[in-house]
């Protein structure tokens, strides 16, 4: 009985023992970066993807025709950088344009990447049957041919600014050999979703479901082996647990930080924290129609009450509360990567007693409570939060406690992404706090806040933001010929929206990555950092320990 | 100033469990509670249980009274995830605010929603199986299935995906709900003692004698399962307060800035490896109730139990 | 025994049934539908609009369920929109993962709960009866999620002596022998598990202390006592396996217990199992993985219980003979 009990414990200090050895991620001999992140891919097909792990998973191990550049230019094709294809050539009235395939481009089983293959794809990006996410993007594209087996061209119905973006760099190239005879319908459970053979730098290894995702470098790859030879994506279910898995050296990259977590990476010995511009923008949504359609709202359906309570935010503070002094106060519904950005453009600055003032002349007077009221209404709202989102969270607090100073008040409601999605669309909220990842077109806006867009019901413009002067400018600037008419008149359309306050602007995304000292990253680029994972490397002794955020190479 | 004031709770306390003494030894035992109360109290974990019951409510009840800061109220910046001193006993958040005020004012919550739906499944349970015993036949095999099936799932994926299906939920569907997750385990207990109440000589007898169903439930068949019912009860605020926690720890039960001894601990989750005072310490207060119910339960039980023996 | 059998498989399937339309109702009485679901990528309302017409999301809530039994029926658990792969194949991945975690926290839990409860039952009265029925209770009443919590602070990441989550060393597991797998396996199964036996052993132990006492007393035991019979074979021989006819009860009874704890568990060490699963999918409103996983869970329960009452009826010769 004695011995019998003590046979747990022994076992217990065996395993105990038998770990901590090769926990660190970079000691391994190959080179392995392991990238960990809450959520499991959905599926490994690009069209059929919908997640983001699926995306960088997807980006690795299949190509585009050209990239973005690093100026995020979109206009044009300007800065675009040649991927599966080498060079094109636009015809001379600008409504085709030729795409030459790299020859020495082929699929990871040894067959060549062919025109055909384009031309197989964009079937699939189209077809009802398979509802990629990429088709309603290549609306604009009449059709694309194979002129021989190295040059695909993309035949357009119209001009426009963005014609070379949509042809380009919106599908990724799949191999038409493995997947012409699975049937649309079918695609999603074909073996190739989970066991994908594609043509770019890294080729698929495994995927345990719920745990780990594994490529390798392809030593063949048509314009170099990639730099790093394995690459990990470790699935961990929650950020904290992702954190975790960064700091007991099980992982060595992670893509976003909190601020907490960014003071203790600088503490820790093997880790350091990069930053990287971010397509995210953070802001609290003021919904102008009350709920369920009956007039105006009867707090924020009057621009200078949004005005007051914009200006009732100290934004710089709840901003560096939740994560650092650095992190970029958002201006507008647009990012500072775009290339329409002014750091110039206005902005309600925060003074709490215009804000009372203001409040006061609009009729709000002040309670005993604390709370304002005008004609028996209180002034008072709730603010969906989603509850997925811990430093949405925080900062939600944060504002409660500011507008309380002016006599406002605020509840919060925390809800889940599909609740706070659906109530949004049915206008049955009075703000919310949305986190929105902007297009890298610049018209994107247009569809985000025009009056055409709140009349039209569904995801976008669900606060009823309408302004006929906005509506105006927008219009001529996405019809603008030249890029430089076309900036100039997006940021006066930025100016109107900023005047009429339809959301309290809040914060650019928290895009500080968590890393291990060794791993050096390229170019993180701001719309989906691991575009240049293959030009990544990880040093072979640890580098210069840098205590402080490091800016990732080539950014501003 | 507050130390006085903790003084006073002390002295309440102590003053309530003399009493709760003095009840109980009393020499004249006629009515049942008497008798109860005096064999519940000659069990030494059941009455430290108590004690522990009634500091828990006292301290809660008076925590605006007791609490050394607001609850809601960040305090400062420099303050965030502050480590316990002795100007903040249990350290502070990351949005700056005192844990022991929050930790105070979220037991009052967790504890009074804990007995709201409480009564809420006593009442439904009880209920419901007196109903299905009573009755029998089809109905009651219906009815069983039905518990079956909900006993079949685990309680926290119901409320789970409840919580998270219908978030945000208010305190009162929040009781509601988390009181009607929790009835099975009563109606079942109820319709086993009901059924063998049926077969007692007084039910057959008042039957005979032409008395209407409802007159024999209410006259024979409820006091005689009140005791396990009570018991039942007891046992099930401590599942009842853990599930609540557990919900909020998720961050689908009570939404902030609000505490419960669950959110608090969802605060202090994704700092546990820095500022593990946060998580902590309303986890402790969370054990200690759900400890407190559990041997309260117990020692009830064994005092109500007329066949018990010494164990 | 045969019609005992047929029987309690008929009410196990209505059981399921009634399991199957409630959370059926649950989900699609709630706001929202899969593709209200965006989180990072944003679908477009032509491509939500279509499929939700090829999964019948967009006709009226009768034909919805028609829909849904009648594929249930065919044995066709589905397509989880938000993993885009059949709900059986998840169901193949998940579930041996959950379930792994049950039994070896059934079997160590009722190892651990028998030998405490036999330990109490021969020293009662003793502090060791005392204090090891007051740690037990202790470890009963607190919270899973944040014994969890405890046992991840303390035992990965204050002594980093096990592994904090996941189900496998992802750097290390292509490399390993399969005798290194099973090793790092079991490393990441200690933390949970121990979670688990911690939380369900209380019971078992209090259950088998009294089983013990009520068997003392027997009059068998009483004689072999006269008979002048040393007290540990009357433990080993006489008393303890009397006692052990209600554990089995037990061990369906427990089963609820465990599963309900390992949701929580799950999620706090990432074990990829069934709890797991279903939380995300709760939230994705994943409709055909949350009835098939709450379906799935609950029948591991129905068939734990029929088997514990079958098993029972076996062993003890007055239910077999009825």
């Amino acid at each position: 009985m004695r011995i019998a009990s003590c046979i747990p414990a022994i076992l217990l200090a065996l395993l105990a023992a038998c770990g901590g050895s090769d926990r660190s991620a970079s000691t391994a001999r190959p080179t392995t970066l392991v990238i960990t992140l809450p959520a499991d891919a959905d599926n490994l097909l690009p069209p059929l993807s919908t997640n983001e792990t699926s995306a960088q998973v997807g980006a690795v191990l299949f190509e585009k025709l050209a990239e973005v550049g690093d100026s995020l230019n979109v206009v044009g094709d300007e800065g675009f950088r040649p991927s599966l294809a080498d060079s094109w050539t636009w015809a001379p009235d600008s409504l085709s344009i030729a795409f030459h395939l790299d020859p020495k481009a082929h699929w990871q089983d040894g067959v060549p990447v062919r025109a055909s293959d384009v031309v197989y794809s964009y079937r699939l990006n189209t077809s009802k049957d398979v509802g990629s996410a990429v088709g309603p993007l290549l609306a604009g594209i009449d059709s694309v041919t194979a002129s021989d087996s190295v040059t695909a061209v993309f035949w357009f119905h119209a001009r426009s600014l963005e014609q070379f973006l949509n042809a380009g760099t919106q599908m990724r190239v799949l191999p038409a050999h493995l997947l012409q005879n699975v049937p649309d319908s079918s695609l999603k459970t074909a073996p190739f979703d989970r066991h994908p053979i594609g043509s770019g730098p890294y080729k698929f290894v495994r995927w345990v479901s719920g745990s780990a995702i594994e490529v390798s470098a392809d030593s063949t790859f048509h314009r170099g082996r990639p730099k790093i030879d394995r690459i990990i994506w470790s699935i961990a279910g929650s950020p904290d647990a992702a954190m975790l898995r960064l700091f007991s050296g099980e992982a060595n990259f992670m893509e976003t930080l909190r601020k907490q977590d960014i003071e203790q990476i600088g503490k820790h010995p093997n880790l350091k924290a990069v930053r990287y511009p971010s397509m995210t923008v953070f802001y609290v949504l003021f919904s102008e129609r009350s709920r369920g359609w009956h007039g105006p709202h009867p707090v924020f359906g009057d621009r200078d009450v949004r005005r007051a309570l914009t200006m009732a935010v100290d934004r710089r503070r709840a901003v560096s509360t939740v994560f650092d002094s650095s992190t970029l106060l958002a201006l507008g519904p647009f990012t500072s990567a775009l290339s329409t950005y002014d750091p110039a453009l206005p902005r309600l600055p925060f003074a709490r007693d215009s804000a009372a003032a203001i409040l006061e002349r609009r009729g709000w007077v002040m309670g005993k409570d604390g709370v304002r009221h005008k004609g028996g209404i209180p002034l008072r709202f709730s603010l969906l939060v989603p509850g997925t989102s811990t430093q949405r969270q925080q900062m939600a607090v944060l504002l409660q406690d500011m507008f309380k100073h002016v006599g406002a008040r605020m509840d919060i409601e925390h809800v889940d992404f599909p609740t706070m999605n659906d109530r949004m669309e049915k206008h049955d909220y009075d703000a919310a706090f949305e986190g929105m990842t902007v297009d890298a077109t610049p018209s994107g806006i247009r569809q985000e806040w025009s009056t055409s867009a709140a009349r039209a019901g569904g995801p976008s413009n669900t606060g009823y933001y309408s302004n006929p002067a906005f509506d105006v400018v927008i219009d001529s600037a996405v019809g603008a010929s030249s890029p430089k008419v076309a900036i100039a008149q997006y940021r006066r359309a930025y100016a109107t929206l900023i005047g009429d306050a339809p959301a309290i602007w809040l914060y650019e995304g928290t895009t500080v990555a968590g890393m291990g000292t060794d791993v050096h990253p390229a170019h993180m680029r701001a719309d989906m950092w691991w575009a240049h994972l293959a030009d990544w490397s990880i040093g072979d002794g640890p580098a210069a320990r840098s205590a402080s955020v490091a800016l990732a190479a080539g950014t501003h | 100033m507050i130390a006085l004031r903790w003084l006073c709770a002390a002295a309440l306390i102590a003053a309530l469990c003399t009493a709760l003494w003095r009840f109980a030894h009393r020499s004249d035992r006629t009515s049942r509670t008497q008798t109860v109360l005096a064999r519940y109290v000659t069990h030494p974990s059941a009455m430290i249980a108590l004690v522990a019951l009634i500091v828990l409510y006292v301290v809660s009840a008076l925590s605006p009274w007791l609490a050394t800061h607001d609850p809601i109220e960040i305090l400062a910046q420099a303050l965030v995830n502050h480590p316990p001193s002795r100007e903040l006993l249990f350290g502070t958040d990351f949005a700056g605010r005192d844990v022991f005020s929050r930790v105070l004012y979220g037991t009052r919550i967790s504890l009074t929603i804990a007995l709201l739906a409480t009564i809420v499944s006593v009442i439904m349970g009880t209920a419901y199986g007196a109903t299905a015993g009573f009755v029998g036949g089809k109905l009651d095999t219906v009815m069983m299935r039905i518990v079956d099936a909900f006993l079949s799932i685990p309680r926290i994926v119901l409320l789970i995906a409840i919580g998270t299906l219908w978030a945000p939920l208010s305190i009162t569907s929040l009781i509601l709900i988390l009181g009607l997750t929790a009835w099975f385990g009563t109606s079942r207990l109820v319709r086993a003692e009901v059924l063998s109440l049926k077969e007692r000589e007084m039910v057959a007898a008042a039957r005979a004698l032409g008395a209407r169903d409802l007159a024999i439930i209410r006259r024979y068949v409820l006091p005689n399962v009140l005791s396990p019912v009570i018991v039942a009860a007891t046992l099930g605020v401590a599942g009842v307060i853990v599930n609540e926690a557990a919900l909020s720890y998720l961050g689908i039960g009570i939404p902030d800035p609000t505490p419960s001894l669950g959110n608090i601990i969802h605060d202090g989750t994704p700092y546990i490896a820095t500022a593990w005072w946060v998580a902590l310490f309303p986890g402790i207060v969370l054990v200690v109730t759900a400890l407190a119910c559990n041997l309260a339960g117990d020692g009830l039980r064994d005092a109500m139990d007329p066949r018990q023996v010494d164990r | 025994m045969r019609r005992l059998l047929a029987g309690r498989l008929l009410q196990g399937l209505a059981v399921l049934w009634v399991v199957a339309t409630l959370t059926f109702a649950l989900l699609h009485l709630a706001p929202g539908d899969p593709y209200s679901y965006q989180s990072d990528r944003r679908v477009a309302p032509e491509v939500a609009a279509h499929w939700r017409h090829v999964y019948c999301l967009d006709r009226p809530l009768p034909a919805q369920y028609a829909c849904y039994l009648a594929s249930l029926a065919r044995g066709d658990l589905g397509f989880s929109i938000s993993q885009s792969r059949p709900v059986r194949d998840i169901l193949i991945d998940y579930v041996p993962r959950t379930l792994e975690l049950m039994s070896l926290g059934l079997l160590l839990s009722f190892a651990v709960g028998i030998a405490l409860g036999v330990l109490e039952a021969r020293r009662r009265g003793t502090f060791a009866d005392w204090g090891s029925r007051g740690i037990a209770l202790f470890f009963y009443s607190m919270p899973d999620f944040w014994l969890a919590l405890m046992l991840a602070l303390v035992f990965a990441y204050w002594l980093p002596i096990f592994p904090i989550s996941g189900i496998e060393n992802v750097i290390a597991a292509p490399t390993y022998g399969w005798w290194q797998h099973a090793v790092d396996h079991l490393r990441h199964l200690v933390l949970p598990v121990t979670a688990l036996v911690l939380m369900t052993c209380a019971g078992i132990a209090r259950f088998q202390r009294a089983a013990m006492l009520d068997a003392i007393q027997l009059e068998f035991v009483v004689t072999a006592r006269a008979k002048g019979v040393s007290e540990s074979v009357i433990a080993r021989h006489h008393v303890l396996r009397n006692a052990l006819l209600p554990i089995i009860t037990l061990a369906g009874l427990t089963l609820p217990m465990l599963l309900g704890g390992a949701v929580l568990v799950e999620l706090v060490f990432s074990w990829p199992g069934m709890g797991f699963i279903t939380a995300t999918a709760v939230g994705s409103r994943d409709y055909a993985l949350v009835t098939s996983s709450v379906l799935v869970t609950s029948a591991l329960v129905v068939v734990g219980t029929i088997a514990a009452d079958l098993l029972y009826a076996l062993a003890d010769p007055r239910v077999r003979a009825a």
